[in-house]
């Protein structure tokens, strides 16, 4: 195809803009962690694995990744397991429970925590006793049922697609269920855990609302960042802690994009036979059962918990129904700029990621890897990382951004782009490439194609990625809490701020609203995803 | 162990996938020690379904799966003296050759010099020495099909189950496999039951052919009889070329048949067909090389028709011909052998087709 002086502008001006809001920002975090009275150097690296108050963070920080880790892919492989191998009932509702906590803001658990075993909890009320919920176990709990729905996609998905007859080979062989289940199902799952571990690993790494409602102090990377920017001004330190996020979450994304794309077991060729569910040994599928009902039982605690707190004058002190809390004029406020904000970034990357994907795959402009790598850089990188780089960058002429709504909305939707990237591809390798060679043949030129031809074929693809933008633009905090000017307030936010502040009766009501409004644009996608066949969440 | 005891015995079984009748109340009355029985018919007859029941993946869901006497209906597989081939070899593939042949064994607890013994002795009989090392995706197709017969009969079952477990070959090498995977069978006398879709290869390979059909059976019986003497029309029609020609038994004589057609009376004296008297409706089944072609009319002689050359085929050790016959809408196909040395009859030609004194018909 011959080259169109549009696509190539469009080229241009896209990798412009990804090098100046995914590439400068970065960059600059990077320059800044060097730098010591204006000079390069390593000290600030120095400083931080020669005092314990910093390093220590990078420690607690790498155990509760790990803790997190090895949890969520335990319950995953439970829940996993007893709803694609056992006949089980509940499956059903095992499965939609478990993904609950998807259509809410990450931080909800903590909030739930609280109300249920903080200072002044459930717990206290009923028993008089005070569990100390902040720090290490409030945190690793939030994070384990937050991240949960991840882990438990991705489990799910491998062994599903594990071949059906190699576990009926092994029968067959005349192996034992337990067997068959460690010496098969176990070892050929293996390179799909892994990869699940390492993407739940980074994102409880780079997890900042949970640490900051309920570690408690703990130090914790993401969190102590913020507070080395906005506490102490020292941002050189900050910048340093950025660093030291990236790293795991790069290596990550280049491991997950690049190494293990081969090396997994599950595309064995031949065709598949569903087979019978057949009886399991209850040694085996109890226990899995009785730990996926406990788990699945205290995420509708949670969420119940919040819930009638959100309808209480104050829970268990005035029971008095009330909707007070949803009446407050601050809450609807910010919950408007949150909507409006989310909506103009979604609209800008469905746009963009669809004409980017677009050029990605049928124009294969030259450096394509490298594009599409920046592009990822953005979603990889840890909000707090891309917060303080924005801060950094944007906060003098002549890109003075810093304080409005627009450096926002330019935030989450440069952070969310490659998801709609994802999208739009996905979109296109379904679209016969021959539809645009007839176009093209009939007289239309490369640009009029992609117009009259292509777009509205990719409609489904533009769809789903505003409003996967949305969603997580209306329930993020971690960039976004340095960008903000004081006097306005995102909803995400609020919420932190109101529990933060014991307000937990408003609290719960926003989390109540957030997470219908989330939970309506879910539904909304996934219709739209299974109805288009567009994947998304591939690598989420 | 009598060489004739009968190891398998299906009876009334039928399988449902929800409201879907995969498997209709159909019965085998037995299977015998050693011997090689196919299950031949169309993708979704319900072959594979019946395979797997017999294996213990699927539950029957009425009906009774007799081995050696005893119900095994509701035994899992890991407990059936049963070993499958599996259509894509469901190879293990985070293990060497080796450890997917030694599996089985593992599971029985054999000692480790047994277990290599077997292993190396399977190996030589399914020619793959010195690849025990080799991960299943470094094997071509056929050696991983070779490994994945070596892991099934190492465990020296009862009976071996293959599920079209050719089908993923290249059409060579799978003429290959057919005479080794029977080679392997007899000389070990394996109690085999193979599933396909392919005629030929049930044919060139099975004792007994049990052709399905929508569930159920059509027919059990040898290659010999399956082809000459199909049951029903679905027979005829599934295996090999066939020319059908409604009639109608006009007089039965002893052995002898008159029977009217629309392309006249025949006269046929076969007798095997004890059941027809005059008056039923028969299906003339005639296999195109069963009759024979002449070129000009030759009046007056006995069960021959009159046709003209339409097309044909050359195919170099016969040559098909496509003959039209007034008052028949399809072609009557014969097959000639040695077209070279006998000569070919050009398109057009008027000829005589004349049919065999003994011929099969179906009730219909």
């Amino acid at each position: 195809m011959g080259r169109d002086p549009v696509f190539i502008v469009l080229t241009i001006v896209m990798t412009l803009l990804l090098l100046l809001f995914v590439v400068y920002p970065l960059a600059s975090v990077f320059i800044t962690s060097f730098r010591v009275e204006e000079e390069v150097s390593l000290e600030n690296y120095a400083d931080f694995f020669r005092y314990s108050y910093y390093y220590r963070s990078m420690l607690n920080s790498l155990l509760l990744g790990i803790v997190t880790t090895v949890i969520i892919l335990v319950i995953a492989f439970a829940l996993s397991y007893t709803i694609s191998k056992t006949n089980l009932p509940l499956k059903g509702f095992l499965k939609t429970a478990s993904l609950l906590p998807l259509i809410s803001p990450p931080f909800i658990f903590s909030l739930a925590l609280i109300i249920i075993a903080g200072r002044r909890g459930l717990i206290y009320q009923f028993l008089k006793i005070s569990p100390n919920i902040y720090g290490w176990p409030g945190l690793i709990t939030a994070q384990v049922l937050s991240f949960l729905p991840l882990g438990f996609l991705m489990v799910n998905n491998v062994l599903q697609s594990l071949n059906p007859s190699l576990e009926d080979a092994s029968l067959d062989l005349g192996a034992s269920q337990a067997r068959t289940l460690f010496q098969v199902i176990i070892p050929l799952s293996l390179p799909g855990l892994f990869k699940a571990a390492l993407l739940v690993f980074i994102i409880s790494l780079a997890d900042f609302g949970n640490p900051m409602l309920i570690g408690g102090g703990l130090p914790i990377m993401a969190t102590d960042a913020y507070n080395l920017w906005i506490g102490e001004q020292n941002m050189e330190m900050a910048a340093v802690f950025c660093i030291l996020l990236i790293i795991p979450s790069i290596f990550v994304y280049v491991v997950q994009n690049y190494l293990l794309k081969e090396g997994s077991y599950v595309t064995v060729s031949g065709q598949m036979m569903a087979t019978e569910q057949r009886k399991i040994s209850w040694f085996i599928q109890y226990p899995f059962f009785i730990l996926s009902i406990a788990v699945v039982l205290i995420i509708i605690s949670c969420f119940s918990v919040i819930f009638i707190n959100s309808i209480t004058k104050l829970f268990m002190i005035n029971n008095k129904l009330t909707l007070e809390h949803f009446s407050s004029y601050a809450g609807w406020r910010a919950l408007k700029t949150s909507f409006t904000v989310s909506s103009i970034a979604a609209v800008i990357t469905a746009a963009s990621s669809i004409i980017f994907s677009y050029i990605l795959v049928r124009k294969k402009p030259k450096g394509r890897q490298l594009l599409e790598f920046t592009a990822l850089l953005g979603f990889a990188v840890p909000g707090t990382v891309m917060g303080i780089g924005y801060i950094l960058v944007f906060n003098r002429y002549p890109l003075m951004l810093t304080g409005t709504l627009l450096i926002i909305i330019i935030n989450i939707a440069f952070r969310e782009f490659p998801v709609g990237l994802e999208a739009g591809i996905s979109k296109l390798h379904q679209i016969d490439i021959s539809i645009e060679e007839a176009s093209r043949d009939l007289g239309a030129g490369s640009f009029q194609t992609f117009i009259r031809a292509t777009l509205p074929l990719m409609s489904s693809a533009f769809a789903a990625s505003f409003l996967y933008t949305f969603m997580v633009g209306m329930i993020t905090i971690s960039a976004v809490i340095f960008l903000i000017a004081p006097g306005t307030n995102l909803a995400s936010l609020l919420i932190l701020r109101l529990a933060e502040t014991g307000n937990i009766g408003k609290a719960s009501a926003m989390a109540v609203m957030l997470t219908i409004i989330v939970l309506v644009s879910l539904m909304m996608l996934k219709f739209i995803s299974k109805k288009s066949k567009v994947e998304m969440l591939k690598g989420f | 162990m009598m060489a004739n005891e009968t190891i398998l015995e299906l009876t009334n079984l039928v399988k449902k996938f929800g409201n879907v009748v995969a498997v209709n109340n159909l019965s085998i009355p037995y299977i015998k020690r050693g011997e090689f029985v196919t299950f031949l018919g169309p993708s979704g007859c319900g072959k594979t379904t019946l395979l797997r029941m017999i294996g213990g993946f699927y539950y029957p869901s009425a009906g009774d799966i007799i081995m050696h006497g005893e119900r095994i209906n509701d035994i899992p597989p890991e407990k059936r003296k049963t070993s499958m081939v599996f259509q894509n070899y469901a190879l293990f593939p985070h293990m060497n050759v080796f450890d997917n042949i030694a599996y089985g064994l593992r599971v029985k607890k054999l000692s480790r010099k047994e277990i290599e013994k077997k292993v190396l002795n399977v190996l030589s009989v399914v020619q793959l020495e010195g690849l025990g090392d080799r991960k299943p995706t470094q094997l071509s197709g056929g050696q991983q099909q070779r490994v994945a017969l070596a892991r099934c009969i190492v465990i020296e079952p009862q009976i071996i189950l293959l599920d079209e477990p050719l089908s993923n070959l290249d059409a060579n090498l799978r003429v290959m496999m057919r005479e080794e995977i029977r080679k392997i069978q007899q000389s070990l006398d394996l109690t085999t039951i193979f599933v396909t879709h392919d005629q030929e290869e049930a044919m060139s390979m099975a004792d007994r052919i049990v052709v399905m059909n929508q569930g159920k059976i059509e027919q059990i019986g040898t290659p010999i009889e399956i082809y000459e003497k199909p049951a029903s029309l679905f027979v005829a029609g599934f295996i090999g070329h066939i020319n059908l020609v409604k009639g109608k038994i006009k007089s039965r004589q002893n052995e002898t048949l008159t029977i009217a057609t629309d392309l006249g009376e025949f006269i046929n004296m076969n007798e095997d067909l004890k059941g027809f008297k005059a008056g039923d409706t028969a299906t003339i089944v005639i296999r195109p090389e069963a009759s024979s072609l002449e070129k000009a009319p030759s009046k007056g002689k006995g069960n021959s028709f009159q046709g003209r050359i339409r097309s044909f085929t050359y195919i170099g050790y016969i040559a098909r011909y496509y003959v039209e016959v007034s008052g028949r809408e399809l072609p009557f196909i014969i097959d000639i052998s040695n077209p070279g040395g006998r000569g070919i009859l050009k398109k057009g030609e008027q000829v005589t087709i004349t049919l065999p004194l003994k011929f099969h018909c179906i009730k219909t």
